[in-house]
């Protein structure tokens, strides 16, 4: 893949996106983490916590909760797994949750200082983020860095998995340039609008995302308009980057939605598909596992293959775990390059290999 | 500016008028699609019958990705409404989903009237008296129903 280095864009992208002050201090604080170096990477959510002095405030939950004990939860009709706790309890919960909010919230603001997604790094930056840490990750690295030269961070928000993905997608189609290709990626997107629609949704939740956000910005990359900047700017714009995201979390839930037979059984006893994706697919900042990623990528026919970097295993072996759509789905269509991403414990990358 | 919001908001607002569940009722103001007036109708069967709680919901440019702040205007005894009118409701805070709509929204409220959830009290008075005393919860869910009237 030719990317480019990194130092070039980061001018381009400034002016492209200084109408909006949130872009511009994610840009800046972009450029800080550059600098910043060696962060501890233990907490494996936010590569840069170095720059505290950043003046973010994009923390929308905290103007929407409550004042006081805002985690305190009343439950709907027919949810049990809140509402069953004695008086004292709740008492107590209410300051730990409190606490735990408030916590929560300091974490987010860490997080905000990544911008969603970033400029491509050398793999050997990651390397350099354990020098002083686990011995295992850094042999996992280097071994990574034979077939990988960059990494591209995504913030990590919960949302990471979902951006890098469409990031990294996006791309794809961008510099493939194969015009089969490029028809195929749209048509898939385009075959998710029933899919959501036998799922169930109301068309009120999707129809707008997907024709104002996410199909034009496809039609636009189809169309060889954007390059590497512009497309960064897309996906550092809060607004259409979470649109893309929030449209990827309703293909999936509605995949999942549809194949409940198979796939009901790997969630817990307490759980069914539908209240599944509603506390943890369709919602914002909620983690994609393992079950997320093969819908995911089933549903849209984009293959994909996770690097998993975890500090138990073996060490000088990275295990690749791949994602392949069914093959018989559709002769004729022009298969993809697989997309490659990097997860570490609750967080993911995007990579790129070598050419 | 994000038109995406407003835009879904006019979608939210059409599925009210055209489909609205029973006992609520909800628009923008004129001037502002972010801020919405609505009002509740005390579900029957329960103390709050014949009450018309009025709200307001205010949006911003994240909607639907991220809730709008909910509070009630009207004066409200409820044990899990606090004294400003903000809801102690779990899909307005950590179990939001972009899926639910104003109607939802809305209807999830009433729910709420209908079934108190005692155990994470926002206003313990309320709550207290709904586990210990129901017979002074409804006299003094009574009286915020006649003050909705006014």
């Amino acid at each position: 893949m030719n990317m480019g280095g990194g130092e070039d864009y980061s001018n381009s992208v400034t002016s492209e996106t200084s109408k909006d002050e949130k872009s511009e201090v994610e840009i800046a604080s972009k450029e800080e983490e550059t600098i910043s170096s060696v962060s501890g990477l233990e907490k494996e959510e936010n590569p840069t916590e170095n720059n505290i002095t950043e003046p973010q405030n994009v923390s929308t939950t905290a103007e929407t909760a409550p004042v006081s004990s805002p985690s305190v939860e009343a439950s709907k009709p027919g949810d049990t797994t809140e509402g069953e706790t004695t008086a004292n309890a709740a008492q107590e919960a209410q300051i730990t949750s409190q606490q735990n909010w408030e916590y929560e919230q300091s974490i987010k603001k860490e997080v905000e200082k990544t911008p969603l997604v970033c400029l491509t790094e050398d793999i050997q930056k990651l390397y350099q983020e354990y020098e002083q840490g686990s011995e295992v990750y850094r042999q996992k690295i280097m071994k990574l860095a034979e077939r990988h030269s960059k990494i591209r961070r995504c913030r990590g928000d919960g949302n990471c998995f979902y951006r890098a993905f469409g990031f990294a997608w996006f791309e794809r189609l961008m510099d493939s340039k194969d015009h089969h290709l490029r028809q195929s990626a749209l048509k898939s997107l385009a075959d998710t609008l029933p899919l959501l629609n036998k799922a169930g949704y109301q068309q009120l939740v999707y129809q707008d995302i997907y024709e104002e956000q996410v199909e034009k910005q496809m039609k636009a990359v189809a169309n060889g308009e954007y390059d590497e900047a512009m497309l960064l700017t897309i996906f550092q714009t809060d607004e259409i980057s979470n649109y893309i995201v929030l449209y990827l979390r309703l293909i999936t839930a509605a995949y999942l939605k549809l194949h409940r037979e198979e796939y009901e059984p790997f969630l817990g006893f307490e759980f069914g598909m539908d209240q599944f994706c509603n506390s943890s697919v369709e919602v914002m900042d909620q983690e994609a596992d393992h079950i997320h990623v093969i819908a995911l990528t089933k549903a849209l026919k984009v293959p994909v293959e996770i690097a998993y970097m975890s500090g138990s295993d073996a060490m000088e072996q990275v295990n690749f775990h791949e994602f392949y759509p069914d093959e018989d789905v559709e002769k004729g269509t022009v298969p993809l390059k697989p997309l490659v991403l990097l997860y570490r414990p609750g967080h993911y990358d995007i990579l790129y290999r070598r050419e | 500016m994000s038109t995406e919001a407003r835009r879904r908001l006019m979608r939210d607002f059409k599925r009210l008028q055209n489909d609205p569940p029973g006992g609520i009722s909800g628009a923008p103001c004129p001037d502002n699609i972010l801020l919405w007036n609505a009002v509740i109708f005390g579900p029957a069967d329960t103390p709050f019958e014949d009450g018309t709680f009025k709200l307001a919901l205010q949006f911003d440019e994240n909607y639907p990705n991220k809730p709008p702040s909910v509070k009630f205007i009207s004066k409200m005894f409820h044990p899990n409404v606090y004294a400003n009118g903000e809801l102690c409701l779990d899909i307005l805070q950590n179990r939001w989903s972009p899926t639910y709509d104003v109607a939802a929204i809305l209807t999830s409220i009433q729910s709420l009237l209908h079934d108190p959830n005692p155990n994470s009290p926002a206003n313990a008075e309320a709550a207290n008296l709904f586990r210990e005393n129901r017979k002074e919860y409804n006299r003094r869910v009574k009286e915020v129903v006649e003050h909705s009237w006014e």
